[in-house]
């Protein structure tokens, strides 16, 4: 299968928001329950990758980031293996290459919820 | 509402300006609108609590601003609002006591719970610690590591009668003044 490709400035938004949807508009929650589980659970079950862009948006906070990669494993029951294989994170701009980075340490340091 | 696009966009302004009178200036304007974000976020999750509503009588928004100082080569951005402060806010916070006791064990603070800039001082301390909800109440910590990023720059945080400013250097000072402010401002200052 094709590796599904989400550029998050042209995809979704240029201002990556808050952490939460109550919040504020374009948060890390809306992001992951819009965007990062219906291609994930795509990607579990038919194959293939999904490729995430970070470059081009005004700033991550990561409130935004944890939430939507942390919370993947906390709170929507993928695994850690299960998101190594299929999430990768492309960043072209060296002023951001930190960010993939970050976003690996938010899956890696979060537990399911119990 | 922390509207990321309306904080965006005045970052955007900044940057053009900043690139017009002040090329070859080093910020970072990415990590300067997270920060900023995470300012706002802050308010919308603290400033405007609905038991503090009636006592207070709320405007419940936030305002925001930026400056680009030519003579001085600074860039500035801050926010503003007229919620609760935060020492208002930490005082109510169930961890408060154990923060108290800890500041007097491990501390030369001395009478912390009518200092605001102590108090202050102690919500960014609270905010770098590893707490049980890792995930959560990092924000006035991730407004603060943005001035790590620069090679001078200072974000103060004004909030009832504190004042809290931390340098890029690393070191932070504090002061109470014997007038409040109405709810908190955040400014952060680099020169370049």
């Amino acid at each position: 299968m094709a590796d599904q490709v989400i550029n998050i400035a042209s995809d979704f938004t240029r201002y990556p928001g808050p952490r939460h949807i109550e919040d504020g508009p374009k948060s890390g929650e809306e992001f992951r329950d819009t965007m990062l589980i219906p291609r994930i659970t795509n990607a579990v079950q038919s194959g293939g990758k999904v490729v995430i862009v970070l470059d081009g948006a005004r700033g991550y906070t990561s409130s935004f980031l944890e939430e939507a990669f942390g919370g993947l494993v906390r709170l929507k029951s993928f695994t850690r293996d299960q998101l190594d294989r299929i999430l990768e994170i492309r960043v072209s701009d060296p002023k951001i290459r930190y960010l993939a980075g970050n976003i690996r340490d938010y899956i890696s340091s979060t537990s399911a919820a119990a | 509402m922390a509207d990321s696009s309306k904080s965006g966009k005045l970052i955007d302004a900044l940057e053009r300006i900043a690139n017009e009178h002040l090329p070859d200036s080093s910020v970072d304007f990415d990590r300067l609108a997270s920060a900023v974000l995470e300012g706002i976020t802050n308010t919308k999750q603290h400033a405007y609590p609905a038991e503090l509503a009636k006592s207070f009588r709320f405007t419940e928004r936030w305002w925001a601003t930026g400056v680009i100082d030519k003579a001085e080569r600074r860039v500035s951005a801050i926010i503003y609002d007229q919620g609760a402060s935060i020492p208002d806010t930490i005082m109510r916070a169930p961890w408060f006591p154990a923060l108290v006791d800890a500041a007097k064990r491990l501390t030369s603070w001395g009478n912390f719970e009518n200092d605001d800039g102590a108090l202050i001082a102690g919500a960014m301390a609270v905010g770098r610690s590893k707490t049980r909800l890792s995930h959560r109440g990092k924000g006035l910590a991730d407004m603060e590591s943005f001035m790590r990023t620069c090679s001078k720059g200072r974000l103060s945080v004004l909030s009832r009668n504190g004042e809290y400013v931390s340098y890029a250097a690393g070191d932070a000072t504090r002061f109470t003044h014997s007038s409040p402010i109405r709810g908190t401002l955040v400014q952060w200052d680099v020169w370049v």
